[in-house]
């Protein structure tokens, strides 16, 4: 019982992660790339605690209260940068190609 | 019976990871994106540490749990708060979309 629900876990999570990465690879714009690699990251916080879960242990959780911190430090750091304008070239940049 | 309980979380927890992947790709414009993953991917956090609590009801386990959890709800929306910001160009200062005051400006 405890195999079929951790190997399903896996599989969906897995599946959300590779989802996950294919926005980030194929993402238009930088916030599309930094929001899909914020739902990895979230992903793979979630299958260490899932992993802590097959095992009965506990220790997992020190790790994804520190990852959720140091994650939400990048993810801020990166959005500073961001500049809009990005999204306006990508705009001419359609246009131009139609 | 809690057994059974914390696996139906912990696969929950996984199908709410795929819906915030599928969103990601689904979805359209970066509002929408951002809809789905933010709201989905802390769904999926809140339920695997469910399924860990009900696994382990220790007062350690619950204790870091609720601390995880707390710090997740409390950093994911700021985060794509901020996220937000950055991509629709509101500048820090006069809290208006760059665009709306550039209309302005032009009218």
């Amino acid at each position: 019982m405890l195999d079929i629900a951790y190997f399903l876990f896996c599989i969906l999570v897995a599946s959300g992660i590779a989802a996950a990465l294919f926005r980030l690879w194929k993402g238009p714009t930088v916030a599309d790339r930094l929001n899909a690699a914020d739902v990895v990251a979230i992903c793979c916080v979630g299958l260490a605690v899932g992993h802590g879960w097959r095992q009965g242990d506990g220790i997992w959780l020190d790790f994804a209260m520190v990852a959720g911190l140091v994650l939400f430090v990048g993810t801020t750091a990166v959005s500073l940068f961001i500049d809009p304008e990005d999204l306006s070239d990508l705009k001419d940049l359609t246009e131009t190609e139609k | 019976m809690t057994e059974y309980l914390s696996a139906v979380f912990l696969v929950g927890a996984g199908f709410f990871a795929l819906v915030a992947g599928l969103g990601l790709v689904r979805f359209r414009d970066l509002p929408s994106r951002m809809h789905a993953a933010t709201k989905a991917s802390g769904a999926a956090f809140a339920l695997v540490l469910g399924a860990l609590i009900l696994r382990l009801p220790e007062w350690e386990i619950l204790g870091k749990s609720v601390l995880a959890l707390g710090f997740a709800f409390l950093t994911l929306p700021v985060a794509a708060h901020l996220l937000g910001r950055g991509a629709v160009g509101v500048d820090s200062e006069s809290d208006v979309p760059s665009e709306a005051t550039s209309d302005r400006g032009e009218q």
